[in-house]
């Protein structure tokens, strides 16, 4: 198999997954500086 | 239950207690920096490290960068992790040939939800597993991927731990430690070294180590069999030594290659402990005051010998039902009696309830029997113990700034009862300090709780791509009760960082993996950060000195006291959705009605 082969959809599902993951860790930096305040 | 049985039980606590003070005290010393009798071979690897990262151990860091430092550890981690799993086919160590043309016709697709649900879960030590070892994960998923994070995760959570630990014992000071250096400390002086010796006797007693293709065999009765095959032993010492809980093959630590006999279950038990009771002292160390430590130990150990028990007992009075068929049910020199169903018979019920309840009092997650089939209460005793937020010795670390928080809590209490400001190891527990123990005890609870809520309602299409099976309590094995405990049980693993299921759910659908990886990620760091922010307050405080209106938190009163706050909360936070579950289980089951799995014989015969 080649990247040829990787289907173009589930590439899109990565990109969304990949997004879903850094985005809730990056929202933790956010969690962090609420709690400063606090 | 019998004497034997609480021999063992005993025995195994006798054994943690005896090692809680010198790996406590060895801990202390590595992460002050004190030379160990490990130094002399380790020190120029933890100095290469430091190097080739560009760290300066001399720099401390303020909770806030300390937090920052953690999470993008943890951003880079995701990524990696991911990356090798959805690219697995294209990368060495393959032999079966998964995510390839080449992979057996039983191979579990590794799609991109299931990639980033075991990517959340293990970044989060938390290693649920929708998905089975052997027929999913090439070698070099599982060594590269899947065993970094093993290392890293535990790593991260004995780091907070000892921040947090920091902040109790430092005074009039910004500053909470460095976490690149706790990082790399924890990982060669303590998970490392200890990971390799138990991987040595783990495979001296047949756990196997290799990176052979799976082997095809005939057995007795003619029938064709494959046998998995792989590098299990070294992952079976991280594995229970950073309570990370992820079984090499699907069905973890009852599989023979994994946990072959009674001696490696007693190992994998004391490797789970080991470290979180070790901390206890550690902390008591730090803070120049052992009994609070010990305090703290005997807090966790009450509560532990309760559950166990109450588990033990639970299993070896077996079904009532069975027993009112006649059946044998007592233990006899014959056969251990009591229930029996999923669990091995090389390890008996003693065994296997002791393993469960260690592996749900620390946020371990591996398991040598299935939980799905214990009785409603010896069910109902993981399930709680991962509920209390596993502050019963605890995950490595998150026991100790769990238990930790219950102490803040108790403190507080305490001071609202007498009307004094709460003071706990020489700091004031103030509005700050609070509020921020509350923030991590509602995050952790709304997650477990509405996600469960969410998921016992919402409709999906049959046939689409959320939930293929329809709606999401279609997945279940079991109707009623018993459904609703698995669903329960599924969220509160995965919110509590355990990773051990009850099983009986498909979880490997988009809906299931999607909001289990987040409840994963919600469990962990929603817990964690603000006790990070406790520790960055309190290390700013002085130190106040014992008055006579100072409360004693290394005595009696404030261990029961600890204790009742923990069992409490729990039971407060959780006790309507318990009810719902194995309490009305329980009660069924008194009245002969039982949650099976649900069959129907062909042509459209009858539910069995």
């Amino acid at each position: 198999m080649t990247l040829a082969h990787f289907p173009r959809w589930p590439m899109l599902l990565d990109l969304a997954y990949v997004a879903v993951g850094i985005g809730s860790l990056t929202a933790c930096w956010l969690f962090v500086k609420i709690c400063d305040r606090l | 239950m019998s004497a034997l049985g609480i021999y063992q039980i005993l025995g195994f606590f006798l054994v943690i207690l005896a090692l809680t003070k010198p790996m406590g005290a060895f801990m202390a010393r590595v992460f002050a920096g004190d030379r160990t009798f490990l130094h002399p071979l380790l020190r120029p690897l933890e100095r290469l490290l430091y190097r080739l990262s560009g760290v300066r151990e001399d720099v401390e860091q303020h909770w806030t960068a300390y937090a920052g430092a953690m999470l993008a550890f943890h951003i880079v981690k995701f990524v990696f992790v991911y990356g090798i799993m959805r690219l697995q086919g294209w990368l060495p160590l393959n032999p079966m040939g998964f995510s390839t043309g080449h992979a057996p016709a039983n191979a579990t697709p590794l799609t991109a939800d299931l990639a980033f649900n075991t990517a959340a879960s293990f970044l989060t030590n938390t290693n649920w597993q929708a998905y089975v070892g052997e027929t999913t994960m090439s070698y070099f998923s599982q060594m590269a991927g899947l065993a970094v994070q093993n290392f890293t995760s535990a790593a991260t959570g004995i780091a907070i731990a000892i921040a947090l630990t920091r902040g109790f014992a430092r005074q009039q000071m910004q500053t909470i430690g460095n976490f690149w250096v706790d990082l790399i400390r924890c990982t060669v002086y303590i998970l490392l070294p200890i990971s390799f010796v138990a991987a040595l006797l783990f495979a001296s007693q047949g756990v196997v180590q290799n990176l052979d293709a799976y082997t095809q065999v005939t057995t007795v009765e003619g029938a064709p069999q494959v046998i998995a095959q792989g590098p299990v032993a070294s992952q079976e010492a991280i594995k229970e030594l950073g309570t990370n809980g992820g079984g090499f093959f699907n069905a973890n630590s009852s599989h023979p290659y994994e946990n072959p006999t009674p001696a490696t279950t007693f190992l994998q038990m004391v490797l789970i402990f080991l470290i979180p009771a070790g901390l206890a002292f550690t902390f008591g160390e730090m803070v120049r005051d052992r009994r609070q430590g010990w305090a703290l130990f005997a807090a966790m150990s009450v509560m532990f010998l309760v559950g166990v028990l109450v588990a033990y007992g639970a299993e070896q009075r077996g079904n009532p039902m069975l027993s009112g068929l006649g059946v044998q049910t007592d233990a006899t020199v014959a056969q251990p009696g009591g229930n029996m169903e999923g669990k091995e018979t090389r390890f008996g019920i003693v065994q296997s309830a002791l393993f469960a309840t260690v592996t749900t009092d620390a946020s371990c997650g591996a398991v040598n029997s299935m939980h799905d089939s214990y009785t409603p209460l010896g069910g109902l005793v993981p399930l709680f113990n991962i509920q209390t937020g596993e502050v019963i010795f605890g995950g490595v670390g998150a026991g100790l700034y769990g238990i930790l928080l219950y102490a803040i809590l108790a403190v507080f209490i305490a001071g609202l009862m007498v009307g004094r400001t709460p003071e706990y190891v020489g700091k004031k527990i103030e509005q700050k300090e609070v509020k921020m123990a509350m923030l991590a005890l509602i995050a952790t609870a709304f997650s477990i709780l509405v996600f469960s809520a969410i998921s016992s309602v919402i409709p999906f299409a049959k046939g689409g791509y959320w939930n293929p099976p329809g709606p999401a309590i279609a997945n279940f094995n079991n109707p009623g009760a018993h459904g609703f405990s698995e669903l329960l049980y599924a969220y509160t693993s995965a919110t509590g960082n355990n990773g051990s299921a009850f099983a009986g759910i498909n979880a490997n659908t988009p809906w299931y993996n999607l909001t289990l990886g987040l409840a994963t990620i919600i469990g962990r760091f929603l817990f964690l950060l603000p006790l990070m922010a406790v520790a960055g307050s309190l290390a700013i405080k002085k130190r106040i000195p014992v008055t006579s209106g100072t409360l004693p938190t290394d005595g009696g009163l404030f261990v029961g006291l600890l204790v009742g706050t923990v069992v409490i909360v729990g039971a407060l936070t959780f006790f309507p959705a318990l009810s719902l579950g194995p309490a009305v289980e329980h009660f069924l089951m008194k009245q002969g009605h039982l949650f099976s799995v649900m069959l129907r014989l062909p042509q459209g015969g009858p539910w069995l």
